[in-house]
């Protein structure tokens, strides 16, 4: 094999390493923003909108693995300009939780129903540089990253209980704090 | 010209090469590090910082937005107690003790790893702390009593355990606490 040939070799094995890392790295992150996408596309939410699932069936096929349990709602956030605003009726009679993720799949923020004394909560998502902003009796949230998902989870211990989590569901509001 | 075709066919061989190997290295090397516990398997580090690279892709592949361990416990099995693959060709029957978790569920799914069609509507058994008894589920094609998850014609199956604020000992003990047991009954 002459000098030629093993420097090709050698520049297809350096290069098929830096594809290797690459994918492996970017790959979640694909995953995350196909996602993030999917709420738009197929529900026609928009960023910082909050799009309600009905219980999930074998017909949801948006994200692998879904929980038949839960009740689940989501928001694709992006708080580069604003902070966002979130709040929501916490109910007392079955598990509810709030968790944030950015685009490499960590799970940044997590809060459940035990952790919250009151029967709502506030939550300020703010950006990985942003001012912390102050308002009474509200969690303030920093986000690794400027865009991610948040989703909510609502326990459903009762089938016949699924149009009382609804209405829980429906007085979650998010808006960007201007 | 040469050049520039031989620079394209080194970067296309170089891709294919790395593209691959990355699959196969999500695909088989993703679950290294998981803990194992008979038929089921668990990862604390799921929806962390803590996360490697590779166990990040093969979450993101099969289990994307889980959250962190202070939240939830995920276990999965694809085989029985006996190493036999879960598949709708067989009825298996699940059962065991209470588990200590403020609410708990097993969920069937298909290859396509989401739920499994059937007219009943029947994906998962879930219990509160409140249930202190036993419990026995049945997983298989046709209908059983009680307890019965439809498998529908799925080839393979993949169970996921979900253990809502479990207690302490799934996290100081996820390969050796008490887990529902997996036995294959009828096989033809």
């Amino acid at each position: 094999m002459n000098k030629k040939w093993i420097s090709i070799a050698f520049i297809i094995f350096v290069l098929a390493i830096l594809f290797h890392i690459l994918v492996v790295r970017y790959f979640p992150r694909m995953l995350m923003i196909g996602a993030a996408l999917r709420i738009k596309d197929t529900f026609g939410v928009e960023k910082n909108e909050i799009l309600h699932n009905e219980p999930v069936n074998a017909e949801s096929k948006k994200i692998v693995m879904p929980s038949p349990d839960l009740l689940y709602s989501g928001i694709s956030f992006d708080v580069e300009k604003y902070p966002l605003v979130i709040e929501a009726p916490v109910p007392k009679n079955t598990y509810w939780s709030v968790s944030m993720y950015d685009y490499d799949t960590n799970n940044f923020f997590v809060i459940d129903d035990r952790d919250i004394p009151t029967d709502e909560i506030v939550v300020i998502l703010i950006g990985p540089d942003a001012a912390v902003p102050h308002r009474d009796g509200a969690i303030v949230v920093r986000a690794p990253a400027n865009q991610g998902i948040i989703l909510f989870r609502m326990f459903i211990s009762d089938r016949n209980k699924i149009a009382e989590l609804e209405e829980y569901q429906k007085k979650i509001t998010c808006r960007p704090l201007k | 010209m040469k050049k520039v075709f031989i620079a394209i066919v080194i970067i296309f061989i170089s891709f294919v090469l790395g593209a691959g190997s990355a699959y196969l290295a999500i695909t088989y090397l993703g679950d290294a590090g998981w803990v194992k516990n008979g038929a089921w398997k668990t990862n604390l580090t799921l929806g962390s910082e803590e996360a490697g690279m590779y166990t990040r892709a093969y979450v993101a592949l099969h289990a994307l937005l889980s959250l962190r361990r202070s939240q939830t416990i995920y276990y999965y099995a694809e085989i029985d107690d006996l190493g036999n693959p879960l598949t709708s060709d067989c009825v298996f029957r699940i059962e065991g003790e209470p588990l200590n978790a403020r609410w708990w569920s097993i969920t069937a799914y298909g290859d396509d790893q989401f739920l499994i069609p059937n007219e009943e509507g029947r994906y998962s058994f879930n219990q509160g702390i409140s249930n202190t008894g036993g419990y026995v589920i049945y997983l298989s094609r046709m209908p059983q009593e009680g307890n019965w998850l439809p498998t529908g014609d799925e080839k393979r199956l993949f169970l996921c355990l979900r253990l809502y604020n479990p207690a302490d000992e799934y996290y100081d003990h996820p390969e050796a606490v008490k887990l529902p047991r997996i036995i294959r009954k009828e096989c033809p």
